[in-house]
């Protein structure tokens, strides 16, 4: 019998979903929970100044008053007194591949750092649960004066200072009851300084991974891009599944000097038991630019809006991105954009695809204030629906303030039109292959926007592939 | 009486620091009694007491303003068409605010029939508390068109709960111009719930001063194949604030529906604000749901166009906010109503009326 089956598939996590045995004793686990006594052992850990331990006192006081968000997917599933907030291999961070532990490595491998390293970047930092296991940057970039490390070596090898004047000064632990977290128990991620006039050729990229069950990770991402200077920051996260929930609280702060360019590209892809409560915000200076991309694949549930403050004159943002919705995922996704400055100009493109029960949810905010005169936004959503019991839902927010400012904003939800594949097919091509040509067509505006290896990864995640089984 | 009253919140919330999600209503007023009403009935409408059908169907301003408009005592009119009846002459409901008080009314459109019913709202105070909410109930195939307009006082506090529920093939159009109040607040709830009804609404509102118009209107989409459009042109002057909620809501199982809302916002001076929430939320994959919206000052060209032609710049704002304003205005068919329109567009904004030329 042929029996053809018209179907685009789930995303293919079978690449991703293998995992390291945390009980062989190569690993120290922070009991679950997060309590004065936990955030204390952490500052010790890693032998912190004392500014570092009150700051995160701090932030854990405020985390208990702050109450949950009232909007947003669903989040009464995570409970905080059964996530360990530091787990870490009893390694020293190295710089080679080879010094790494074997099996840590190997997860790296499986996930292709090296190769990409030695292909097509120019440095390569690599967390495993809380803590960075291995850094490297090129030769002659760090002979250009850029400095790429993790925030903890960054304080220990003289450049405190510019930690401490940064360190969570556009992310307050006031923003919100996860940032608040973050400031309490933050460890690893990523310190890139680029200095003035610099400009880095090829990226830079920090791969996160969540081995560990029933684990938070914290890392804080902190790059400072300086007056004419340019960079390409890639990041990429990934976890197996497991049954316990794991917690995915980090922090990205950016800081885009005048005329500096940075552009910021991640592919997530947590496991579905991910709760990915991540925060990331960049400050444009006069005639900076500022660039997301943004693959949004895995995680149970999903808070991302990276937002861009727009503070001088003619500055710059555009956030290009994709978020696929499968199978018990509810991903909130979208941008925030301020802008303060006259002549500052955004744009947000989204795009979202919803499936076998998936949520998608775009939310964006566009504020802009009175004096930023002359300014422009144009903000565009599509959303895709593959089946009816799916959800995909918009909601974008304004607040326009400046009455010369010039706002644009469209979004559209629907499925693959019939037009559209009558069309095609009436061209010769089969109903599969009409499909799927329109869903990766659909996705190609970010996909093109993506550096080479991470399109194609983002081709392999989606399988937007049709199949026509003959049983 | 003390009043802090929550309003128009929005069915899928936000940022909260964007303060966009509800609005806050407080203010102190005396017993709020019934506003003065005529009602231009015209024959073959049929006019009874309307409680039950008031309170079950469900308004756009949440339950706050829904609990104190239901506490205010007195008759709940019901206007009611005979089956099939086309009706040549508008139902006109004329409401005037003396003080402080709420009107509430029930329209019900039996199966196939056809009316227009036009409500006005102002006052001969400048100050005081109107709150409004009538709503409209359409039977298979009937065709309702409201047009609603508001010329209340600079200082008045106003506050529109409408809903709306439409069955199989209904019809509902709207088109409503507010010019008036200090602060106005309009909830809309629409529940498409018939196969293949339709609800539409074109909106248009001129403010200046510090006046603030907040308003909350919900597409609620259950039956099948079933049509929304929403559609709101402004302009804001001085100091003056909007806010918009629009929401499209797709229930699974709404197939072939369609929904879109638009907003054009014209931004005439520094210090106006204007926000926007503009929803989609869909539970069904074979709709098309849509919107847009364009904020921004008049674009240069069209200014450049105009002044080539001899008009002075004010001329040309005046007559862009008239093109607005006349898209709503040209629909109200009652003289008096419209010439009340046209006297306050000419003597107390100082535009004059393309009606006029």
């Amino acid at each position: 019998m042929n029996n053809n089956k018209n179907s685009i598939k789930d995303i293919d996590r079978t690449l991703y979903d293998f995992k390291d045995d945390e009980s062989r004793g190569d690993f120290f686990r922070e009991k679950e929970g997060i309590t004065e006594e936990i955030v204390r052992r952490i500052s010790e850990e890693k032998e912190e100044p004392q500014w570092m331990l009150d700051f995160r006192l701090k932030c854990l006081k405020i985390y208990k008053e702050t109450p949950m968000p009232v909007w947003g997917p669903d989040i009464s599933e995570l409970d905080m007194d059964q996530i360990a907030s530091y787990v870490r291999h009893k390694s020293e961070m190295k710089n080679n591949w080879e010094d790494v532990p074997e099996d840590i490595k190997n997860t790296f491998e499986r996930l292709g750092i090296p190769q990409a390293e030695r292909l097509s970047l120019a440095g390569v930092g690599a967390q495993y649960d809380s803590e960075i296991v291995y850094h490297n940057l090129k030769e002659e970039v760090k002979k250009q004066g850029v400095i790429y490390t993790d925030v903890e070596t960054a304080m220990k090898t003289g450049y405190e200072d510019i930690v401490k004047d940064y360190f969570m000064t556009l992310v307050p632990p006031t923003d919100h009851k996860f940032a608040a977290l973050h400031g309490a128990v933050w460890s690893g991620g990523s310190f890139v300084y680029v200095p003035k006039g610099v400009k880095v050729d090829i990226p830079l990229q920090s791969y996160f991974r969540l081995n560990a069950a029933g684990a938070g990770q914290f890392e804080h991402t902190l790059i400072i891009v300086e007056e004419g200077a340019d960079v390409h920051f890639i990041e990429g996260c990934s976890a197996p599944k497991y049954n316990v929930a794991n917690l995915h609280a980090g922090c990205v702060e950016l800081f885009v000097k005048k005329n500096a360019r940075l552009r910021y590209s991640t592919i997530e892809n947590w496991s579905k038991n991910m709760f990915n409560l991540n925060t990331k915000r960049v400050v444009v200076d006069e005639g900076g630019k500022m660039e997301w991309v943004s693959g949004s694949f895995g995680s149970h549930v999903s808070y991302l809006y990276p937002m861009t403050i727009l503070k001088g004159e003619g500055a710059q943002m555009t956030y290009t991105g994709i978020t696929f919705s499968g199978e018990g995922q509810n991903l909130d996704t979208g941008a925030k954009v301020v802008h303060l400055a006259p002549r500052t100009t955004s744009v947000i493109t989204s795009k979202s695809i919803s499936k076998s029960g998936g949520i998608g949810t775009f939310r964006s905010s566009v504020v802009i204030a009175k004096q930023a005169k002359e300014s422009k936004c144009s903000v565009s959503c599509d959303s895709l629906m593959l089946d009816s019991i799916s959800r995909a839902d918009t909601v974008p927010a304004m607040d326009i303030r400046a009455h010369d400012a010039d706002v644009g904003h469209e979004a559209k939800i629907g499925r693959i039109s019939d037009e559209a594949v009558f069309y095609l097919m009436s061209r010769g091509m089969t109903e599969e292959d009409a499909k799927a040509l329109i869903v990766s067509g659909f996705a190609d505006s970010v996909s093109k926007e993506l550096p080479l290896e991470y399109a194609v990864e983002m081709n392999n995640l989606i399988k937007l592939e049709m199949s026509g089984h003959k049983t | 009486m003390n009043m802090d009253l929550k309003v128009n919140i929005s069915p899928a919330l936000t940022f909260s620091w964007m303060k966009i999600n509800d609005d806050h209503i407080k203010l102190e007023t005396g017993e709020l009694g019934i506003l003065d009403s005529k009602a231009d009935i015209p024959e073959g409408i049929f006019v009874s007491k309307g409680d039950h059908d008031w309170s079950k169907v469900k308004a756009g301003c949440g339950k706050d303003v829904a609990a104190l408009i239901s506490d205010v005592k007195g008759d709940i009119p019901l206007f009611e068409t005979a089956k099939d009846k086309s009706y040549s002459k508008p139902l006109v409901l004329r409401l005037k605010a003396t003080a402080t008080g709420v009107y509430k009314a029930v329209v019900k459109l039996a199966p196939g029939s056809e009316l227009t019913v036009i409500e006005h709202t102002d006052s001969n105070i400048p100050e005081g508390f109107a709150a409004v909410s009538v709503k409209y109930i359409l039977g298979e195939g009937a065709k309702l068109t409201l047009v609603k307009s508001q010329t209340l006082g600079d200082k008045f506090i106003f506050i529109d709960d409408m809903g709306s529920e439409l069955t199989d093939n209904a019809v509902f159009e709207v088109f409503r111009t507010d010019l008036g109040a200090l602060k106005a607040y309009q909830g809309c709830n629409s529940e498409l719930t018939g196969e293949a009804s339709s609800f539409k609404v074109l909106g248009s509102y001129y403010l200046r001063g510090s006046q603030l118009l907040d308003f909350n209107y919900i597409a609620s989409h259950d039956g099948k194949m079933t049509e929304s459009d929403m559609r709101f042109n402004g302009v804001l002057k001085d100091e003056s604030m909007k806010t918009f909620r629009g929401t499209l809501d797709f229930k699974s199982g709404c197939s072939g529906a369609v929904g879109a809302e638009y907003e054009d916002v014209m931004l005439l001076t520094d210090g106006v604000g204007t926000r926007s929430l503009p929803i989609i939320l869909c539970g069904e994959e074979d709709v098309v749901g849509e919107h847009g919206a364009s904020v921004g000052q008049i674009p240069d060209v069209v200014l450049f166009y105009l002044m080539s032609r001899g008009f002075s710049r004010e001329a040309c704002e005046n007559m862009l906010i008239n093109s607005r304003l006349n898209t709503t205005i040209s629909k109200i068919s009652d003289e008096e109503i419209k010439k009340i329109i046209l006297d306050y567009l000419k003597n107390k904004l100082d535009l004059w009326s393309i009606d006029e030329e």
